[in-house]
């Protein structure tokens, strides 16, 4: 058990320690512009479809799930409201981040790591250069901007499977889900998701460049990296969605006093 | 001038290097011949830091490379070109984009100016410029070798490292990068360091040669007196070699 | 007149090309299911590695599904707590909820995602490594069809590790879910309200999503490993494809069975 604790530990501060450099590495420049626009196009557009089907069938499983209790409870008027809700405070970014840190994650991961056991890393110092500045700031920021337009992108995907559901195949009628969309939302939802948007590309981008750049010796050893890195990245987003929920959740009860206030 | 003082390195119980002293001279080809690892690599990489010795120095024109803070190595690695064993080229780039990626980082270029200089250096190394469109991978071992080499020289480096150049080569091949490495001493005018365990290599390139034995230099001497010498280690390795 | 037709062709080959390399893989993967099935009945049976395969599922993926299903569970409570609250202004019912999700979606679907991410990978990088070092020529050439040799033990691995693991996954949902209830429920009102609002039904539901999600990460880890060309670059893209289309396919299957459970009723 102390063993798993120490893990963590050196987890989270190799983490941060890396989170630095990166953040120093940029800084100190000189700034990859064309690589930075590659990578977006890489880590971004190839992802597209992919966010596009997950966040449409997700969207209607949220609709047809909610449909059991709020059928039971004869609130069935209520599903646009709540799944929309749900969706996008909870599920749309958690899906979206699962989805593109396995694709993204994994492939720079892979990347990185391939590079780092062939020697292309210190081939690229041995020219003089700083390869924190040259491959791995371009790729993080990459990331880190592509994965919060993404999560954008899917909440409002996985919303229009919501709705495609709740009126086909619930029956609900489309006005009445809008209608309960709007009521039930508010703006601390909105929130929600774009915060954790940032924070979520934050996260695979630290995690997948720096044990990339961590792999050890071989083939087999880009293959413990992409698979450590999945764990790591899947745990951290959960850590940091509970943590954001559980802080803004405090929020939610202050706008939800001050609106009672007010009114 | 590069000087290995009194180098000192092990991994571990493995004691790699025990007191190496070598003075290159400028604008000699100095070879390193040595068992497969002997730590005739660990010499090359305390060099450039990418690996950090024990104890002992390296001075490189006057200045002690292992003394220095990791910011400053950037600077020495661009005045000491590394060549690596493998070629570990960027395999997601092209070729062309390959030799230029130090270069375009280092120096400012306009239009044509890049596409030129990278056919240059192509050339320099014996290649095709119109290879530069091609991926690595589509490139035979000894060609990838080359465009490696390109790579380092576009940085136009002072001193040259040399790290295993024939191994894994054909002796044809092999034989037309020897010549490719006296060829760039001479028309570059660029110290070199050859590590090796190729003796041909070494008749053809070395002003001079040393055996790394027991983590020591010795038999420090010219090609032709070094195959002739008596001393037993150095006809065990040469014996040893020729079978 | 004619430009538009040229740009109505070179749409429709663009598209028609991407449809084609759809079909192409969905293709190859469902022939690599037939032929999966298709061996696991012939000898030799490789129980030996087969339990291997189960191992290193479970080893790998079973801390992660805890600590993932425990924040699950959690954000869950914490969620359906402040969506009730808003609507029928108690708590009382929420486990009962909770415990739904937990059975139809997070120990199934969630644990399905964490499996393919750690285990498929794995598989991925295996084969995918084996593929572009040659091994899986050299197993050809020695008449050992990789099918059989490679995918037949993780497809069973696969399957039984996926229900055992949707049990723990099911199991810590329901416990952090408990957790952060607890101030409103006690044990046995906790599992109370679970017993009322779910049936027997909902367990044999976690079995059948389990079974076609555990079979689903080793098929198309697998095929993705066999696919894999060019180097170390790409067995990282086998990977990648591997544990991002797993979770959609998931997701997918997840989608049908959900639904085709809700339009039969």
């Amino acid at each position: 058990m102390g063993r798993w604790i120490k893990i963590i530990f050196e987890e989270i501060g190799g983490m941060i320690t890396f989170l630095v450099q990166i953040i120093i590495a940029i800084i100190k420049g000189p700034f990859e512009f064309r690589e930075l626009i590659y990578q977006c196009y890489r880590v971004g557009v190839q992802s597209l479809v992919v966010i596009f089907l997950a966040g449409a069938f997700v969207g209607s499983i949220i609709a047809i799930q909610f449909s059991y209790p709020l059928g039971m409870l004869d609130a069935m008027v209520l599903i646009g409201g709540v799944t929309s809700s749900a969706i996008i405070r909870e599920v749309g970014p958690m899906l979206i981040a699962a989805m593109i840190a396995g694709r993204i994650g994994a492939y720079i991961v892979a990347e990185l790591g391939t590079m780092k056991v062939t020697e292309q890393i210190d081939a690229v110092s041995c020219l003089g250069l700083d390869p924190m500045v040259c491959l791995v700031a371009p790729r993080f920021i990459a990331v880190v901007v592509m994965v919060f337009l993404l999560t954008i992108f899917g909440v409002i995907v996985a919303l229009a499977g919501g709705i495609i559901v709740g009126v086909f195949m619930l029956g609900t009628n489309i006005y009445t889900y809008f209608l309960k969309m709007i009521t039930l939302i508010d703006a601390t939802a909105f929130t929600y998701a774009l915060v954790k948007g940032f924070f979520f590309g934050m996260v695979i981008a630290v995690v997948s460049c720096r044990k990339g750049m961590l792999a050890e010796e071989g083939a087999i050893g880009v293959g413990k990296a992409v698979r450590d890195s999945l764990v790591v990245t899947s745990v951290a987003l959960f850590t940091v969605s509970y943590l954001i929920s559980s802080v803004l959740r405090i929020a939610d009860h202050f706008a939800e006093i001050g609106r009672m206030l007010y009114l | 001038m590069i000087e290995f003082h009194d180098l000192h390195k092990s991994f571990g119980d493995n004691v790699v290097l025990r007191g190496v002293n070598l003075e290159v001279k400028d604008g000699e080809t100095f070879a390193v011949l040595g068992a497969t690892g002997a730590g005739k690599s660990v010499m090359l990489r305390c060099v450039v830091g990418l690996i950090r010795p024990d104890y002992g120095s390296i001075m490189v024109d006057g200045e002690d490379v292992t003394d220095v803070p990791h910011k400053d190595f950037p600077r020495i690695r661009l005045k000491c070109g590394m060549v690596f064993q493998l070629p570990t080229l960027f395999d997601s780039m092209t070729v062309g984009e390959n030799v230029a990626f130090g270069m375009k980082r280092h120096r400012k270029f306009k239009n044509n100016e890049l596409k030129d200089a990278v056919s240059e250096n192509l050339h320099l190394v014996g290649l095709d410029p119109s290879l530069s469109r091609r991926m690595p991978g589509q490139l035979s071992f000894g060609e990838q070798k080359r465009v490696g080499l390109a790579r380092t020289v576009a940085l136009r480096p002072k001193y040259l490292l040399y790290d295993e150049p024939t191994t894994g080569l054909d002796p044809i091949t092999a034989e037309s990068i020897n010549e490719l490495i006296k060829e760039l001493a001479q028309k570059l005018g660029v110290t070199s360091i050859v590590v090796t365990h190729d003796i041909r290599c070494v008749e053809v390139v070395a002003d001079r040669v040393g055996l790394l034995h027991d983590g020591e230099l010795i038999g420090i001497q010219e090609p032709a007196t070094f195959l002739k010498d008596p001393s037993p280690v150095i006809q065990d390795f040469l014996y040893g070699m020729v079978t | 007149m004619n430009i538009w037709l040229k740009i109505f062709v070179r749409i429709s080959l663009r598209v028609g090309n991407w449809v084609f390399g759809i079909l192409q893989t969905i293709g190859g993967i469902t022939t690599l299911l037939w032929e999966t099935l298709f061996y696991i009945f012939r000898p030799p049976y490789r129980i030996k590695e087969t339990f291997r395969q189960m191992k290193i599922i479970g080893l790998e993926t079973t801390p992660l599904i805890i600590v993932v299903l425990a924040f699950v569970g959690s954000v869950v409570m914490m969620e359906l707590r402040y969506q009730l609250m808003r609507l029928i202004h108690t708590v009382e019912w929420v486990p009962g909820f909770a415990a739904i999700f937990m059975f139809r979606e997070a120990g199934t679907a969630v644990v399905g995602a964490m499996v393919a991410s750690r285990a498929g990978a794995g598989m991925a990088a295996e084969v995918g490594s084996m593929q572009i070092t040659e091994q899986v020529d050299a197993l050809r050439l020695l008449r050992a069809n990789p099918v059989h040799y490679l995918v037949v033990p993780r497809f069973i691995a696969g399957i039984i590790m996926m229900e055992a693991l949707a049990i723990i996954g099911v199991a810590t949902g329901l416990l952090f879910s408990y957790l952060f209830c607890m101030d409103v429920h006690n044990f046995f009102s906790f599992f109370g309200m679970v017993k009322r609002f779910t049936e027997s039904w909902d367990l044999v539901v976690v079995f059948k999503k389990a079974f076609f999600f555990g079979m689903t990460v080793p098929i198309i880890s697998c095929y993705y490993g066999f696919e894999a060309k060019g180097g170390a670059q790409g067995v990282g893209m086998a990977t990648t494809k591997a544990v991002v289309y797993s979770i959609l396919t998931i997701i997918i299957l997840d989608f049908i069975l959900t639904g085709s459970e809700k339009l039969v009723g």
